[in-house]
């Protein structure tokens, strides 16, 4: 079982992806991980916390944290405007229960579903990219999307540099 | 009743359930034209596909999964927005698999599925197979050797089986069948008694009869396997009749168990004798029940084995029955591992009701219930204090509005009354130890109890039993002194340990009291500067110097005994106080005793805060701690060199902390008097904390931050306020020790 799961880590497998921007760059995150998309709304800055943590919110009812995509990949930060949203992500890392966690992205585009033939899975990065992070980069028509572990990505304390595609 | 069930581990069923629910509550806000829960239904489709154990559901389960499938992915690849007919079918698939549901749990058929729903033509539709790998996995036929042994696939090799003679000794197995039958019911009878009177000496009488008559037809007919669990039954019986043994939840839980397999063991032999099964052997978990058996005699229970998720709402221990401690919610507990699967015969569902007028539920549903009237509380507020009401609103709905509020409160002091449980059953736990550790010790101590009706959260009763157990032995280790000493100092040879429970400020204190020794400030002084925990030259308080009893690390025992001394000390004490939210005040005096006083809440889940702000910013202060509140005079406020800023607060100089500096933010108050000051007290030490402003005092039901705030000493929680917005409840502890502020 386990082996199964480091391999489907690594690998970029096809699927329904979640693509949404950070000024430029496109990404894509596998829907599975996607509970929801909210409006940014308003956060509860949480005190001698790393900047990538912006806070928490209230999500009907129950606390939630909201990170900084753009912080957490050591992005100038911006003013985020109404396309603002918050990618409310499932981490089943954790254990048993199931805990979601808020992402900030500067737009959500929509969902696509990329086939085997629009993925790379090992890019090349020349030893810029760490491959955790990353789970291969899909072209399709004409744009380029990062696929990005984002079980990992949420699973690292730190911030992250990730290579521009 | 079919054999399907049993085929089945409660917790997929339980997990399925689970699921279930959220689907219909995405379902609840999904809307004709808008992809609102589209992406919440499609992952908990995908969570359903991937449940671990869901293959073991028959079909038509299967199909069904299938088809939700095809219809969320021709969503997803279409117009990627919900149509009226795909929301009409989600429902309709919805409450067919909750009735499907329903019906695998009561072993019943259920009905097929509505025919208009073709499941080939769409699954074949688009790039649905290519996705899911999954999704093409029919469950295949029932392999039959896990159809008729599925305790032994939970268990392992630790099963004993049980063979029957049928031939041989079919009369005298119907009997027996017909007999055990009695028998059981008697056990359940007599438990539902002993669980509301513990001392119901008839009832103890009553289960011991039912094992050993077990036990004798079972050896009659050599069933060894079930002759010994019905053996060691009737020995936990006799240790409970004989007095040795009190009557705990844990000896309740052990024949509970014990009787679940007898039960389920009855009707597996039932099966063979009428001839519905063939002769097969019968798989008995005796190692299992064995274990909690063993628990449940041994004396001191300090962790226990499997503790139960399920809370008596009536004052004093519920009188369900086996069906709660079988419930699914228990089976998919981490904790259960201990709990033997339970037999499809006491498969009710997760409440079973009793004729003595008392319900056991999941202690979850009652959090549930409780999280729930509190986010009433709060959007009600939110409705009341919205501006577009305001603008509107006449004398018709403000009274409208008067009389909702009144009801909405006397529903949420219902839910939490339906939490709180009293004390009682903790102080009696305690009544035990001090019996047994006396005597052991060889001194004479009397236990006196006092406010054992005092009520709080069922979750800090349960919570409080190590520390109390932990205080106690302290006590009566390092505080009792042995008679001849007592004679000596001119005190009564048997010592007094009271254990008192009363409600002050809100919350509840308990009181934990020795009229021993007493504690020897300057040995402990001596031994921490021993252990290097703290250095020579510093000079302590009286307080302060009793404080040290906290440090980690620090025993004053001058013999390690098995009582104390066994490396957990005080400090585990106090941090498992202060993670209740608590705080543990101490007192003593050379010769006359020690008091230890606990401050609990009176419930985890609600806190009384006070709402106070800093700049922009709103931070939560629990109001237990709060001492006052006031606005200093110019000049009340004075620089210390080396002590950071005092406050005179009624002829005391206290530290003060001025929040906005401590958490980084900026201040308005930039001047103490243009501020106010919060007195707020932890553990003996006193803080004056600067905020900008209060806003009030309120009620309020504390969320949990989560993983990413879990090294946040600061803050202990979050509180949804009035606006919605969520509130940071600071941490009181880490903020009467933070450090001074030395420049000013």
């Amino acid at each position: 079982m386990s082996e199964v799961q480091a391999t489907r880590d690594v690998k970029a497998a096809a699927g329904r992806y979640l693509t949404f921007h950070l000024g430029a760059a496109r990404y894509a995150v596998p829907v599975r991980d996607v509970r929801e998309v909210v409006r940014l709304c308003p956060i509860t800055s949480v005190p001698l916390m790393p900047p990538h943590v912006r806070g928490v919110i209230n999500l009907r009812g129950s606390v939630m944290a909201v990170l900084d995509l753009r912080a957490k990949f050591e992005m100038p930060a911006i003013t985020y405007d109404d396309r603002a949203c918050i990618i409310v992500f499932e981490r089943r890392d954790l254990g048993a229960a199931s805990t979601v966690i808020g992402a900030i992205v500067d737009g959500v585009n929509d969902v696509v579903v990329l086939a085997q033939q629009h993925i790379d899975v090992a890019p090349d990065f020349a030893g810029t990219v760490d491959a955790d992070y990353l789970l291969g980069v899909a072209t399709t028509d004409n744009s380029v999307l990062a696929m990005l572990n984002i079980k990992n990505i949420l699973a690292t304390d730190g911030s992250l540099t990730l290579p521009s595609i | 009743m079919t054999d399907t069930t049993a085929e089945i581990p409660l917790d997929v069923l339980d997990g399925l359930a689970q699921l279930l629910t959220r689907v219909a509550e995405e379902l609840a806000f999904v809307e004709d034209g808008s992809d609102a829960g589209l992406l919440a239904i499609n992952a908990l489709l995908m969570d359903l596909e991937q449940l671990p154990g869901i293959e073991a559901l028959r079909e038509p389960y299967g199909q069904a999964q299938r088809i939700a499938r095809a219809w969320v992915d021709s969503v997803l690849d279409g117009t990627g927005r919900f149509s009226a007919k795909v929301i009409a079918d989600l429902q309709r698939w919805h409450d067919w698999l909750n009735e499907w549901l329903a019906c695998t749990v009561a072993g019943v058929a259920s009905e097929p599925l509505p025919a208009s729903w073709d499941v080939t033509q769409s699954v074949n539709d688009g790039g649905a197979a290519s996705l899911e790998p999954m999704l093409g996995v029919v469950p295949a036929a029932v392999d039959p050797v896990v159809a008729v042994a599925p305790v032994s696939a939970e268990y392992g090799s630790e099963v004993a089986t049980i063979l029957l003679n049928l031939p041989a000794d079919i009369d005298l197995l119907r009997e027996f069948y017909s007999e055990s039958l009695e028998l059981l019911q008697a056990i359940e009878r007599a438990v539902l008694t002993l669980e509301e009177n513990p001392s119901a000496a008839e009832a103890v009488n009553a289960i011991f009869r039912a094992f050993h008559t077990f036990k004798g037809s079972a050896g009659f007919l050599k069933l060894n396997a079930l002759q010994h669990l019905a053996h060691e039954l009737e020995t936990l019986l006799d240790s409970v009749r004989s007095g040795s043994l009190a009557v705990s939840r844990r000896v309740i839980d052990a024949i509970l168990i014990g009787a679940d397999v007898l039960a389920d063991c009855t009707r597996r032999v039932g099966e063979q004798v009428n001839g519905t099964q063939s002769v097969q052997p019968i798989p008995l978990p005796t190692t299992q029940v064995l274990a909690l058996i063993r628990a449940a005699t041994e004396p001191e229970p300090i962790v226990p084995v499997a503790p139960l998720p399920v809370v008596p709402v009536s004052a004093l221990g519920g009188s369900g029955m086996h069906s709660a401690v079988a419930s699914p919610a228990v089976a998919a507990a981490p904790v259960s591992k201990a709990v033997p699967a339970a037999p499809a015969v006491s498969r009710e569902g997760g409440v079973g009701a009793s004729d003595s007028g008392t319900v056991r539920l999941d202690a979850s549903k009652l959090d549930d219930l409780v999280n729930l009237v509190g986010e009433l509380v709060v959007a009600q507020a939110i409705v009341a204090g919205s501006r577009d009401v305001r603008v509107h609103a006449g004398p018709e709905f403000a009274q409208a509005m008067s009389s909702l509020m009144r009801i909405t409160k006397d529903l949420q002091r219902n839910a939490m009354s339906m939490r709180m449980v009293p004390i009682s059953g903790l102080f009696r736990k305690m009544t035990r130890l001090v019996r047994d550790l006396a005597s052991r010790e060889g001194k004479q101590v009397k236990l006196v109890l006092q406010g054992e009706d005092t009520e709080l959260d069922r979750q800090l009763v349960d919570k409080m039993g190590d520390p109390l157990i932990h205080m106690i032995r302290n006590a009566l280790d390092h505080g009792i002194e042995l008679p001849a000493d007592r004679i000596a100092a001119g005190k009564d040879p048997v010592g007094t340990i009271g254990l008192a429970a009363c409600h002050e400020h809100g919350g509840v204190v308990i009181r934990v009291s020795d009229d021993g020794r007493g504690l020897d400030g300057e040995r402990l002084q001596a031994k921490a500067v021993e252990k290097g925990l703290i250095s020579p030259s510093l000079t302590l308080s009286v307080a302060e110097t009793l404080e040290l009893i906290f440090m980690p690390g620090l025993s004053t025992a001058a013999t390690v005994t098995d009582l104390s001394g066994r490396g957990v000390g005080m400090d585990v004490v106090r941090g498992h106080i202060e993670a209740l939210r608590g705080t543990v005040e101490i007192e003593s005096h050379r010769g006359r005793g020690t008091t230890f006083s606990i401050r609990l809440p009176l419930t985890l889940a609600l806190i009384d805060g006070l709402l106070v702000g800093v700049g922009p910013e709103r931070y939560v202060i629990p109001a237990l701690a709060v001492r006052e509140c006031f606005r200093p005079a110019k000049g009340a406020v004075t620089a210390v060199h080396e002590q950071g800023e005092l406050v005179n607060v009624r002829g005391h100089q206290v530290p003060v902390l001025r929040l906005g500096r401590y958490l980084n933010k900026p201040m308005q108050s930039l001047q103490p008097e243009e501020g106010i000051m919060v007195v707020v007290e932890s553990g003996g030490a006193i803080r004056a904390i600067l905020v900008d402003e209060v806003h009030g005092k309120q009620e309020m039901i504390i969320k949990k931050l989560g993983h990413t705030f879990e090294q946040q000493i600061l803050i202990v929680g979050g509180a949804v306020l009035a606006d919605g917005t969520v509130g940071l409840i600071l941490n009181v502890d880490s903020l009467v020790r933070a450090p001074r502020a030395v420049q000013v």
